[in-house]
């Protein structure tokens, strides 16, 4: 199991996803920067941490995302696999194989997630004044983190369906199209933002629906992996 | 006798036809060569055989354990020559005194006892391919299955493969390798293969010369 998983890190630490992820980081920083002089700018009821707090996690959410699509996509490519068949030999290593490497991959993406997080954070203890963070802030830190699985999942599905890149586009239009259809009551966004959940709508039958996303897609994935071809 | 029997073996891409009913046995001990032109089928073939890919037939492969060296795979940006080759025996399941032999050996045959410290990543395509064949050498296995191995060497990086497979041959393994380079293979393999039209046709080497 290590040997494998290691492996896999190593691929996993390639040029493009440090890229992607110092490129995310950078823009996640400066628009975390933005946000922190309009929480001083605005002259809202709310405390200035709420205010930081609500503008900040719709940035780390839609980061989160962007950096999970990413990674979930890019690195399952069918091209970015082909080492597998230097350790890959029988039917049910086939399925291991891809198991660790999801393990892996989430595990690598959490590690990014916590750097933007600690980014998001420190600016809040350095920026705003007496910071601090209610339990329906943990509560919406959990459910981006959740949304991560499935969006990674999401993008994995259509990588190994399709086996391109540009299949990313999907679920990053259908988050931010749910973003912004989030306080609309007609039957099409509400499917829209059944399908593309975001933490406006993170309520716990939400939580409920993602984790049987995440395990239908699980299969979804594992099957399209073991059957198509390599 | 270990064989890979290959029964009404039918591969198509889109309507194209690639491999059309084939019924083939590669049997223990005798080297294969397949040629063919560009898109013939000869990855194709190698990728059935290994149950890489889905197609029409059956395959009844009896060896218990094969190597595969692939024409061309992705290598890690930031990971040196050495460990990546310790890292693949050890997925290959191999402990770290036969790793270190055995890839001694490896590197220095293939002039690679330089470049341990190398990051794949500067590596030249040549440079790559030898990686590849220093990892597909690493497990001792019955069945050899190289996917034009020669593409990238110099001539006397291909010389030492070429004794590589002769050394092989003497120990009675078993080989199917795919090349365009059919001058340099000339009396090491037993059986030669053609693929053309999705058809193959065979040659033994002893017959003809």
């Amino acid at each position: 199991m290590k040997k494998i998983a290691s492996l896999h890190l190593e691929y996993l630490l390639n040029k493009m996803n440090i890229f992607v992820f110092s490129i995310c980081t950078l823009i996640f920083s400066i628009a975390i920067s933005s946000n922190l002089i309009d929480v001083y700018s605005s002259t809202s009821y709310k405390n200035k941490s709420e205010i930081y707090l609500e503008g900040s996690l719709i940035l780390f959410e839609i980061f989160s995302v962007i950096l999970s699509c990413f990674i979930f996509s890019f690195n399952f490519l069918k091209e970015k696999d082909e080492y597998r068949y230097l350790c890959v030999k029988k039917e049910d290593e086939k399925k291991l194989f891809l198991i660790k490497k999801i393990i892996v991959s989430l595990m690598f993406l959490y590690f990014f997630e916590l750097i933007n997080l600690m980014v998001l954070l420190l600016m809040g203890y350095l920026g705003v004044y007496r910071f601090c963070i209610s339990s329906i802030y943990h509560y919406k830190i959990f459910f981006v983190l959740l949304q991560v699985i499935y969006y990674g999942f999401l993008s994995m599905f259509l990588v190994k369906l399709c086996n391109n890149l540009f299949t990313i586009m999907l679920p990053m239009l259908g988050k931010f199209m749910s973003l912004y259809l989030v306080d609309s009551k007609n039957e099409i966004a509400k499917l829209i933002t059944f399908l593309f959940p975001s933490s406006a709508n993170g309520d716990l039958s939400n939580v409920f629906f993602i984790c049987i996303e995440v395990i239908v897609l699980f299969y979804i994935v594992i099957y399209l992996d073991v059957t198509k071809e390599y | 006798m270990r064989e890979i029997k290959l029964i009404n073996i039918k591969k198509k891409y889109n309507k194209r036809i690639i491999l059309n009913n084939i019924n083939y046995t590669f049997k223990e001990g005798n080297i294969y060569q397949i040629v063919g032109s560009n898109g013939c089928g000869k990855t194709t073939l190698l990728k059935v055989i290994l149950g890489y890919i889905k197609h029409g037939g059956f395959v009844e492969n009896n060896f218990d354990d094969y190597s595969y060296i692939p024409d061309k795979i992705n290598f890690p940006s930031f990971l040196k020559v050495g460990n990546y080759i310790k890292i693949i025996g050890y997925t290959k399941g191999l402990d770290e005194e036969t790793i270190k032999s055995k890839s001694d050996k490896l590197l220095n045959l293939y002039n690679m006892n330089n470049a341990i410290n190398y990051k794949l990543n500067q590596l030249s395509k040549g440079m790559k391919q030898k990686v590849l064949l220093i990892c597909g050498f690493l497990s001792d296995v019955d069945l050899y299955i190289f996917d034009e191995a020669l593409s990238g060497l110099d001539k006397e990086m291909q010389k030492q493969f070429m004794n590589y497979i002769k050394k092989l041959k003497i120990e009675k393994k078993t080989i199917i390798y795919t090349t365009h380079y059919e001058k340099y293979f000339r009396g090491l393999y037993d059986v030669k293969i053609t693929i053309k039209d999705g058809i193959i046709n065979e040659k033994n080497s002893k017959s003809t010369s």
